[in-house]
């Protein structure tokens, strides 16, 4: 969190000790912003440690967002670190043993995002091959993405997926993120204040944050996410919709998310995003580049993915990607999601003035 | 807690009652006097019109699979014995959905949609564990 914290500081051009502002999740951490406090030596005027999973980052962004607009806090840090892998190669989760799902052997997170495919298949048709497609496009964008913890390991072809063991049908280990470290930090501030840093500003349109459930036991409907609620918040906001949108970053922490995130958010009908996703439309050759960073399937998942989301968008809208900037980068989506399909949150960012 | 490896639940509580009958090898509910809706797990409220005086109620423990999965790689020492096992969302008669394991069967003749029927694992002198088999298994 501080290595992140310090490098994002860096690169708009501010100290630590213009920050005033603390936002974090943690799964280490029960108190992450004391925790990220007390390492910085920074003591905040404002300090919101909203835990919804992974998803929480670009709820935080929001918060920071309002805070900052009603005078609460001038400069805010946004940050996240990990080092799962280092410790035990597998998730890191407070989670809490939920009583009528633990029992029975239900891997935490896995299985319940196996159940909501299980369920999406019945109910749509939606393939093997095409959930193993999302996992091929996001590793096409990771090749181009020197950063990635894929990028020197070749394209991946719908063959290599479904030849992985599966873990928790229909889900094979290739349906799955990684297990990396790694660590991310956003530093927000005024449009006014930002103007004067030396980087292109960009601006939050539109954002919003709903959820359904904690436990999969009791999402209402395995095929549909609150990404309905806080997509349709978060477009309504911008005076947006799907087709404004440039591209998307979104937490593919199973390859049905990235389908089920796409329905729900408005890119294709209910029941469509298996084909939608299907041909290459989300990857470098596609007509909607989702994930272009290589996603938490093959860029790096250090247990909550959700800062990540922000981070590439940020470079893909200030035209710093590299290899992998898109020719058109003027606004696009961030979508994080956490628990087990529980929380959802949306934020719409552009290059400030192209909106 | 865990019982040979097994992690198992605190049978105290809003669900002690569920617990309880479980062991006696019955499927028990709650059910809001005022909305009937059917409540599960259980809670102190209806979660749709917040009466607070919710009724048990015992299922006849049919129901069918609204989505399964196979899980084939756990590391807990138990369910390391067991794979590949099947865990099953199950939506129970009359209307209120829980998780539990579909045995009786190989998993690659789950379906979605399958009819089901409750059993219950003793596993000790206080906690039965329900689990589901084929509704034609658990007829015979």
């Amino acid at each position: 969190m501080a290595q992140a914290s310090l490098r994002a500081l860096d690169d708009a051009g501010l100290s630590k000790n213009d920050v005033d502002g603390l936002f974090s999740a943690s799964a280490y951490y029960s108190m992450p912003t004391l925790t990220l406090g007390e390492y910085l030596n920074i003591v905040p005027r404002y300090s919101d440690s909203t835990m919804l999973g992974g998803s929480s980052f670009v709820a935080h962004i929001r918060h920071a967002k309002v805070a900052i607009e009603a005078g609460l806090c001038e400069v805010a840090l946004i940050a996240y670190g990990s080092t799962q892998r280092s410790d035990s190669g597998a998730l890191v989760s407070m989670g809490e043993a939920l009583p009528f799902e633990t029992p029975f052997g239900s891997l935490y997170p896995l299985s319940s995002y196996a159940l909501a495919a299980q369920r999406h298949m019945f109910a749509y048709g939606t393939t093997s091959e095409q959930l193993a497609s999302v996992a091929v496009q996001a590793r096409a964008w990771a090749l181009r993405n020197p950063k990635a913890f894929n990028y020197k390991r070749g394209p991946l072809a719908i063959a290599d997926v479904l030849n992985s063991p599966i873990i928790s049908s229909p889900l094979h280990r290739l349906d799955c993120c990684l297990v990396t470290d790694g660590g991310g930090a956003v530093i927000m501030c005024s449009l006014d204040r930002a103007r004067s840093s030396k980087k292109t500003p960009i601006s939050i349109l539109g954002a919003a944050e709903s959820h359904t459930h904690r436990g999969i036991l009791a999402m209402p409907d395995l095929t549909e996410t609150a990404a309905r609620f806080s997509g349709r918040e978060a477009f309504a906001k911008a005076g947006l919709q799907p087709k404004d949108i440039d591209f998307v970053e979104l937490y593919d922490a199973f390859t049905i998310n990235t389908i089920l995130f796409l329905e729900d958010l408005g890119f294709c009908d209910k029941g469509d995003g298996g084909p939608f996703v299907a041909d290459g439309r989300i990857g470098p050759e596609g007509g909607l580049p989702v994930n272009t960073n290589g996603g938490g399937l093959s860029y790096c998942h250090p247990g909550m993915y959700g800062i990540f989301t922000i981070i590439e968008a940020v470079r893909q809208l200030r035209h710093e990607a590299g290899e992998r900037q898109l020719a058109r980068a003027d606004i696009g989506l961030v979508h994080g999601s956490g628990g087990t399909l529980s929380s959802q949150c949306t934020a719409i960012l552009a290059r400030s003035g192209s909106n | 807690m865990q019982i040979d490896g097994r992690p198992v639940p605190n049978i105290k509580g809003v669900s002690e009652t569920f617990w309880r009958e479980a062991r006696a090898g019955r499927l028990v509910f709650q059910r809001c006097p005022a909305c009937a809706a059917p409540v599960f797990p259980a809670r102190l409220m209806c979660p749709l019109c917040a009466n607070q005086a919710l009724q048990w109620e015992a299922s006849c423990g049919k129901g069918r699979i609204y989505s399964y999965t196979v899980v084939r790689q756990n590391r807990q020492p138990y369910f390391v014995r067991k794979t590949p096992y099947v865990v099953a969302l199950v939506d129970v008669d009359p209307g209120f959905r829980m998780m539990s394991n579909i045995v009786g069967l190989e998993p690659e003749e789950v379906y979605v949609g399958m009819p089901v029927t409750v059993g219950f694992e003793v596993l000790t002198d206080d906690i039965a564990l329900p689990f589901f088999t084929p509704e034609e298994v658990g007829r015979s």
